[in-house]
């Protein structure tokens, strides 16, 4: 009796089994995550100098967190990033859940395909074609100016997570609902928002993440009092490098190490698949 | 040719027992050319307390006389009274009618208790009653131990008793049931035909029941109505439907059954070519010369020897069954017939290929299908 050759342990085009396969998958998580944990261990390093490591400190968080500069960024960021995940997450649950029915209208697929474009469009093009536009309306710029260009580019974001959780829901239990007297309001908050809050979170630390992140959008659309962390860092570094940017850095990854841990958590229960069978 | 049990002439007397009355119902899919009629003119009544079953092949119209009752689809035409009150106004949420659906459709977010008392609490019942409810509701499905599970936690048979459970709590006037059993292993479905026919016969509630399963409608029903098409070909009690089939779709539908190309002779009698002539109890409109079909169920036909009084045929197969035997045998004019026989003591018969029988059929277990009589 013949094994079938694709399940044979010997079979030479199996990729389990090239030869340096392990060398090669250690040399690229290296590769990505050798100069994080550098950067992090770093910022606990006592002396001034990045690259000489003297023994262990605090210092460099102290004097971030004493800095009025880096805590006004910082307060910044934290202040777009929240009002643009939950606004861009309110949108775009509203949308998903209007793309999801059943029923066509006229430009559905046209619409769906639009929703995903922000995030192959090379984000300068959105972020000048707004500044002009703004710039043509006589805006101010500043925060206002960056949480709305914030919100446009997280959209997209926080759409697919939720329309995706959507799409996996059995469309039977909305009927359902219906059928043992909620009306469509109850339905929709007893029944349809429960089952979708893994997405919701989901996109909203997306959302959040991406904003906490960007650079270009705020650059162009940044005016007085809108500095952010990643605008901070990036006028620090051109002045020279110093150890607080290597604390500021660890704690950024702190936090969206903690969100996305978080979204995991609150998500795991229900997203086993439900139904007989 | 719908064969309601109370006719649209009498509409006071038949909506007093009637919790269902379905009134020339038709529902259209699509527009244009993708146009497809799911239900054509559909008229039927179902009464209070009965367990009624739709049996029919998948796209026959059942789930959508289902689904337009429960108030998920909108009918093209026609109407829908339930206690006499016409339904067609008012969404799935206002109509006093639940569903057990073909998956359960359970909430994953709730707890086995949560799902049975949601009904309750959509209608704005006190507190205490909703609690109670939902204890009696866990103990007729005997779930007690389950109440806090998550619906994730708990075996398909037991989330299809929870689905039965919810549907059952607000106590509606009629209980839709679609396929529910068909995601079940054959065990669970046959004690949950018992469980369902309990459940019935406890609660009192009328059962509308849709399936393609000709056992489960047979052993569970009061009434089963045969679909096609999106027409109801035929309504009557299980023995009925099986003894008696109107159309040849009914009688090929359920069980075996042999068809008997017929002349009319009178009112009672039927000559097949060259082979001689069956005697039907049931009355027919036939004029001497019509052909005609008779359907004859292969255990109400009885082998002998050839003697007078019984039709001539020859064996051709012989199929050993365990419980029963199956004789194949031929006609003059060349028709196969199949012919049951049980297995025990008294009714034994020992033919063999080749043998020439005589064989003859009770004129109470012969009918005669109205539908096609080429």
């Amino acid at each position: 009796m013949k094994l079938n050759p694709f399940r044979s342990r010997a079979f030479p085009g199996d990729a389990r089994h090239w030869p340096g396969l392990f060398t090669a998958t250690a040399a690229f998580f290296a590769y990505v995550y050798l100069p994080i944990l550098i950067l992090i261990a770093l910022s606990f390093n006592e002396n001034r100098t990045v690259t000489v490591w003297t023994g262990f400190s605090l210092d460099w968080y102290k004097m971030a967190f004493s800095n009025r500069d880096i805590v006004g960024a910082a307060t910044n960021s934290l202040i777009i990033a929240s009002i643009a995940s939950v606004t861009a997450t309110t949108l775009a649950t509203l949308a998903a859940l209007r793309m999801a029915s059943n029923d066509r209208f006229l430009g559905k697929t046209g619409i769906n395909a639009v929703f995903a474009l922000p995030i192959t469009v090379p984000e300068i093009v959105p972020a000048v074609a707004t500044l002009m536009f703004f710039a043509s309306l006589g805006f101010t710029f500043g925060l206002g100016t960056v949480i709305i260009g914030h919100i446009v580019f997280c959209i997209p974001f926080a759409y697919l997570p939720i329309r995706a959780r959507l799409e996996g829901m059995d469309p039977k239990i909305g009927e359902a609902a219906a059928d043992l007297y909620a009306n469509p309001v109850q339905a929709f908050w007893r029944v349809t928002l429960p089952q979708l809050v893994p997405g919701i979170l989901s996109g909203l630390v997306l959302a959040f993440i991406i904003s906490l992140d960007d650079f270009v959008t705020t650059f162009f659309l940044g005016g007085a009092g809108s500095t952010t962390l990643p605008i901070y860092i990036f006028g620090l570094v051109r002045t020279g490098v110093t150890p607080e940017v290597n604390a500021i850095s660890s704690l950024m990854l702190l936090l969206s190490l903690a969100l996305v841990s978080l979204s995991l958590f609150l998500g795991r229960d229900q997203n086993r698949k439900t139904g007989p069978g | 040719m719908n064969t309601s049990t109370q006719s649209d002439g009498e509409p006071s007397s038949a909506q007093a027992h009637c919790a269902v009355s379905v009134r020339s119902l038709s529902k259209e899919f699509g527009a244009g050319s993708n146009a497809f009629l799911a239900l054509d003119a559909v008229s039927v009544d179902i009464r209070k307390n009965e367990f009624f079953t739709l049996l029919g092949p998948s796209g026959c119209g059942k789930t959508t006389l289902l689904r337009l009752i429960a108030g998920f689809e909108q009918p093209t035409s026609g109407s829908i009274l339930l206690d006499g009150a016409d339904l067609s106004a008012k969404p799935p949420y206002q109509r006093p009618v639940n569903t057990v659906f073909q998956n359960y459709a359970l909430f994953p977010h709730m707890t086995v208790s949560e799902n049975i008392s949601f009904g309750l609490e959509m209608l704005g019942r006190p507190k205490d009653e909703i609690k109670a409810v939902t204890a009696d509701m866990l103990r007729l499905v005997r779930l007690d131990a389950m109440a806090d599970r998550r619906i994730t936690q708990i075996s398909g048979g037991q989330q299809q008793r929870v689905a039965l459970a919810r549907a059952l709590a607000p106590k509606p006037k009629v209980l839709l049931l679609d396929e529910p059993l068909s995601a079940l292993d054959l065990q669970l479905r046959k004690d949950m035909q018992l469980e369902l026919k309990r459940l019935q016969t406890d609660t009192g509630i009328t059962f509308v029941f849709v399936t393609h399963d000709q056992d489960e409608a047979l052993t569970m029903s009061d009434r089963i109505a045969v679909m096609d098409g999106g027409k109801i070909l035929q309504i009557g009690s299980p023995r009925d439907i099986y003894d008696k089939p109107q159309h040849r779709f009914v009688a090929g539908f359920i069980g075996e059954i042999n068809l008997l190309p017929v002349e009319a002779m009178g009112e009672h009698d039927y000559a097949i070519a060259g082979v001689g002539t069956l005697r039907c109890d049931d009355p027919s409109e036939l004029r001497k010369g019509d052909p005609a079909m008779l359907a004859v169920r292969p255990e109400r036909i009885v082998l002998s020897a050839p003697s007078a009084g019984t039709l001539p045929g020859v064996i051709s197969n012989v199929v050993y069954h365990g419980t029963d035997t199956i004789f194949h045998f031929k006609l003059a004019d060349g028709l196969e017939m199949r012919a049951r026989s049980q297995n025990n003591t008294a009714q034994r018969r020992a033919f063999a290929k080749g043998d020439a029988i005589g064989w003859s059929v009770d004129a109470s277990s012969v009918s005669v299908l109205a539908d096609d009589p080429s």
